[in-house]
């Protein structure tokens, strides 16, 4: 897999740019809505993380594969349409065969196609990059959005329901833990998102410029 | 369709609205095949989760952990389609007599439509169980009301007479026994719900001359027999 079908950045680059250097969360600050939305419970959350890594790997390396056939004048309408033939896919599956999960995300896998991560890695890289470079870049972009709704959502549940993933967690559950309510209330996103950006901010420091670029 | 890449075809003006036209119109022939495909299959999940809820509702046991056929063999065996006698309300049948009753209600919630549906007995004084099929409310809040923490409260719970027939109220603060816990933090789920349950009860009762009955309070809600 090394190499990346003759692309000029290795795997390896790409994984630590899309999950670090030039995370869609704390680097991009791209797709903070469905952070705010979804992550109040951890089981929602990971459907939501699963079907992102899905359409933007796919969208990325299907975008990648048209690229020198689209027109630059019409390239976001044929993006947006790759990236929502994608969502709509998904979601088509959720309903059929997952229902309940389907009833719990209501709109926001439809939402997919507006997050801007997907849109933002087709023109940053699909648009100009071999398809397993995109496919690639894609799927590590996917995973970092998830690893840090995956840390939003775990204590907002945590702390607001006493549960993870539904099961009761020691402690969190029993008559002691006084539940903070606000935590799965929209509040609790912002705060929870506010501190993990934050935290990694600060971890990252001077490397910041560099990621940036 | 874009066999020949000819440098000269994909300068002309209208090759951007053709390429268009053809990936929109691979794409979206994908996306109706595959929804036609799963039509059915969307369609029984409906049917599953209505019948689910109705059996719910009257307190039928379906076995445990049922799986979908057994739901649907359950409902056609003991449920009956409501008619003109009914108001609308499907009947549960045992031993040939009408056991309870599920009535179906529907209303809007925060966010969107909540729909469910509530068993009640013969006289209209007892609610056998509430149970929801369709609701968007916030997940880890208004949602919560699928829960059987709170569903359960509604079960074999007795009725006031009148148009507010129950009541829920903060935890904590319920003073007779046609009240049930809300859930702390969706409180507009919560009123919402009130009212669309009452409204239901209330009409109901109405049209099958079941207005003057009432289990739990005395009219002036000031019973507490609990």
């Amino acid at each position: 897999m090394n190499g990346a079908g003759g692309g000029q950045k290795s795997v390896k680059a790409l994984a630590m740019e899309g999950l670090w250097t030039n995370n869609p969360i704390f680097g991009q600050v791209l797709g903070i809505c469905s952070t705010l939305a979804v992550t109040n419970m951890v089981l929602n959350t990971l459907v939501m993380c699963a079907a992102l890594i899905l359409t933007l790997s796919m969208s990325s390396l299907s975008i990648s594969l048209l690229r020198s056939w689209t027109p630059r004048n019409i390239r976001m309408m044929i993006e947006t349409l790759i990236i929502a033939f994608y969502v709509i896919m998904v979601d088509i599956a959720l309903k059929a065969y997952w229902p309940e999960m389907s009833q719990n995300l209501g709109p926001y896998v439809g939402l997919i196609i507006t997050n801007c991560i997907v849109m933002g890695r087709a023109e940053a890289c699909a648009n100009t990059q071999p398809p397993l470079t995109a496919l690639v870049d894609g799927f590590f972009n996917g995973l970092g959005y998830s690893f840090m709704l995956l840390l939003v959502a775990i204590p907002r549940e945590l702390l607001g329901m006493g549960t993870i993933m539904g099961f009761a967690a020691p402690y969190f559950s029993g008559p002691h833990w006084d539940k903070w309510i606000i935590m799965v209330m929209p509040p609790g996103a912002f705060f929870m998102l506010a501190l993990a950006v934050w935290l990694f901010r600060s971890i990252q420091g001077p490397q910041q410029k560099e990621g940036a670029k | 369709m874009t066999e020949k890449p000819a440098i000269k075809f994909r300068t002309r003006r209208s090759f951007p609205v053709l390429y268009m036209f053809a990936v929109t119109f691979v794409a979206t022939g994908i996306l109706i095949g595959l929804s036609r495909s799963t039509a059915g299959r969307v369609e029984a999940n409906k049917q599953i989760l209505f019948e689910r809820a109705v059996l719910s509702a009257l307190g039928v046991d379906a076995g445990q952990r049922p799986s979908p056929a057994n739901i649907h063999q359950t409902f056609l065996a003991q449920v009956k389609s409501p008619t003109e006698s009914t108001a609308g309300a499907y009947r549960l049948v045992r031993d040939g007599a009408t056991a309870a009753y599920a009535l179906p209600f529907a209303g809007r919630g925060f966010w969107n439509e909540i729909r469910g549906v509530m068993g009640i007995s013969p006289d209209g004084s007892v609610l056998t169980g509430v149970a929801f099929y369709e609701q968007s409310e916030t997940p880890g809040l208004g949602a919560e009301i699928v829960k059987p923490a709170f569903t359960e409260q509604f079960r074999n719970l007795k009725l006031a007479g009148g148009s507010s027939a129950l009541g829920l109220k903060p935890a904590g603060t319920k003073t007779s026994a046609s009240e049930v816990d809300a859930i702390t933090g969706a409180t507009q789920t919560c009123t919402r719900l009130e009212d669309i349950l009452n409204d239901a009860l209330g009409a109901w009762r109405r049209e099958m001359g079941l207005h003057e009955s009432g289990g739990a309070a005395a009219p002036d809600g000031s019973g507490e027999d609990g």
